[in-house]
């Protein structure tokens, strides 16, 4: 036995040992905590602050730390308030995610004048800046530069007008209702727009090309310094800034914008957007939507693009991209006049034609002559 | 702002650790006298109240809040009105009523040790008192007194052989003698 111990073993023997039991000697030390918050508290009564204080100072010593109890009380400030801030903001962030329907960033209640559904990678740049956490319902103003990339964007205004802007297309906010303005800077869009009341307008400019409604729904496509045209429904006013002609494309035509006034049958291509389009509507109270019924639409926007790209895969393909996929371009003459060119894929008693606008199926009896022409 | 001014004050460092040292060796000494752990701890925090306020004028912690705790206990019952307690009684060594040789070298036992706790001062004595006295385990005491394991392992042992010099100084050669 070492003689530590036989000391110990000493002072049993003479009495001089007062046993504190280990249920007592943890309740000592709890005292001792609740003592000291007494010592240093107000009128020597311990307070929650001098109590967390004595507790944050216990616990830095136990854990190795050599702190005084001034640093202790800092300490213990600077975790309350972190704490709380952690606190709040996790509370706010819970309220919002399950409680709440998304807040408006710019605050001008009641707001219809903004995305319903915002798919994929759309960015939203106000002032030349990019707005961060653009998440529908969002507010547009005029100013705003909407550009989208692999998903499409579908807007609403006050006047009922509904508005998509397609994959991969860049569009201008000019001016908003009851005058109306976009400017088309790349891409596609496509707009249903209500009878508008007099004096008031809509359009989409692109560089070259101004399209006008009264009420119709019509898309508008701009690419290859090219300005398309494909009507649905209604009547639109086209107008050709360079040359200055200007015609009407009626319900189930499209136009491809120059001075040759030319006016065709809708092609399959803008077909299949016409449709994928018919089925969004001007929603009501779009402020107190759910995030499900947001998210509805945002889905039904998806499946919109998915199947334009699945129906239309190589509209958007340009006769350049064309040539380079295909290694050819083909012209096809019609007895009419018309003249398609593109890539035709099959022939037969009906020739399919890969356009730049989509795939054009025309009977072979209408067909005067076609030939590779590049 | 008054807790601010408080820890600004510039005794309360002196306080604090000799608050750390002594809490819990001046609580069991109450405690085994009035057998009432809540009695004890009120006794307990007027002694270190009485300390705070007197911080400044204090020489030796350990004597004076020894030297108080008579006195606390004394007027904590006077207020109670407890008159059926006997201060002094509380305050009589058991072991004083043994006789012969068994008395004397308890007696010089006790000695040594006080004498040493009123020398040293320190975590060391209450550390001591804590493991040998009032029969704490080092991981008990070592959180009590703000010091981790292996520390209080080599204080106790630094201290106990302190003890068992001044024994052998009081002719004690060989401590197993005494068992």
């Amino acid at each position: 036995m070492r003689e530590t111990d036989i000391l110990r073993e000493v002072l049993k023997k003479y009495d001089l040992v007062l046993p504190v039991l280990p249920r007592e000697q943890r309740r000592i030390y709890r005292s001792k905590r609740r003592t000291l918050a007494s010592v240093l508290g107000v009128d020597r009564r311990s307070t929650l602050f001098t109590s967390s204080v004595v507790r944050f100072y216990y616990m830095m010593r136990n854990s190795g730390m050599n702190i005084t109890l001034a640093g202790a009380a800092r300490g213990a400030v600077f975790a309350a308030v972190t704490a709380v801030l952690l606190f709040t903001g996790g509370g706010i962030l819970l309220f919002q995610n399950y409680f709440h329907t998304p807040v408006f960033i710019a605050g001008k209640a009641p707001v219809q004048d903004g995305y319903i559904a915002a798919a994929g990678d759309m960015k939203l740049y106000r002032n030349g800046v990019e707005s961060l956490s653009v998440e529908a319902p969002y507010k547009v103003e005029p100013g705003d530069e909407i550009v989208t990339g692999d998903s499409s964007a579908l807007l609403q205004f006050d006047n009922g007008a509904v508005v998509k802007v397609m994959r991969k297309s860049s569009l201008l906010v000019v001016s908003i209702g009851p005058q109306y303005r976009f400017d088309l800077r790349g891409g596609g869009v496509v707009s249903r727009v209500p009878r508008l009341a007099e004096g008031a307008f809509y359009e989409v400019h692109t560089p070259d090309a101004v399209v006008s409604v009264k009420g119709t729904e019509f898309g508008v496509i701009y690419g290859d310094s090219k300005t398309t045209v494909f009507v649905a429904e209604g009547t639109v006013r086209v107008k050709h800034i360079p040359g200055g002609a200007e015609y009407d494309v009626s319900g189930g035509n499209s136009t491809e914008v120059n001075g040759e006034k030319r006016v065709n049958v809708l092609t399959e291509g803008e077909a299949v957007i016409m449709k994928g389009f018919s089925g969004f509507h001007h929603v009501e109270s779009l402020n107190g939507k759910n995030r499900d019924e947001l998210k509805a639409i945002s889905e039904m926007l998806a499946a919109a693009d998915r199947a334009e790209s699945q129906g239309t895969a190589a509209k958007r393909m340009t006769l350049a991209e064309l040539k380079e996929k295909y290694g050819r371009l083909d012209e096809v003459i019609l007895y009419s006049g018309r003249r398609y060119t593109g890539v035709i894929i099959s022939r037969g008693g009906v020739y399919k034609i890969l356009t730049a606008g989509g795939i054009v199926s025309v009977p072979a009896k209408e067909i005067k002559g076609s030939g590779v022409i590049q | 702002m008054k807790l601010r001014k408080r820890l600004s004050d510039p005794g309360i460092d002196r306080f604090v650790d000799s608050y750390d040292s002594y809490y819990s060796v001046v609580f069991n000494s109450i405690y085994s006298k009035v057998s009432n752990y809540h009695d004890a701890e009120d006794i307990c925090q007027e002694v270190f109240i009485r300390f705070y306020d007197n911080i400044a004028v204090v020489e030796n912690p350990r004597k004076w809040l020894f030297g108080c705790l008579r006195l606390v206990v004394f007027d904590y019952y006077r207020m109670k009105q407890k008159k059926d307690i006997d201060v002094d009684e509380l305050f009589e060594d058991i072991g004083m009523g043994y006789v012969n040789g068994f008395r004397d070298t308890r007696m010089m036992i006790k000695e040594v040790i006080d004498e040493l706790c009123a020398q040293e001062g320190d975590r060391d004595a209450s550390l001591f008192e804590l493991v040998a006295v009032y029969n704490y385990s080092f991981v008990q005491a070592s959180r009590q007194l703000n010091l981790n394991y292996k520390q209080a392992r080599y204080r106790y042992s630094r201290f106990s052989g302190k003890v068992l010099a001044k024994l052998n100084e009081r002719g004690i050669n060989n401590i197993e003698d005494l068992l």
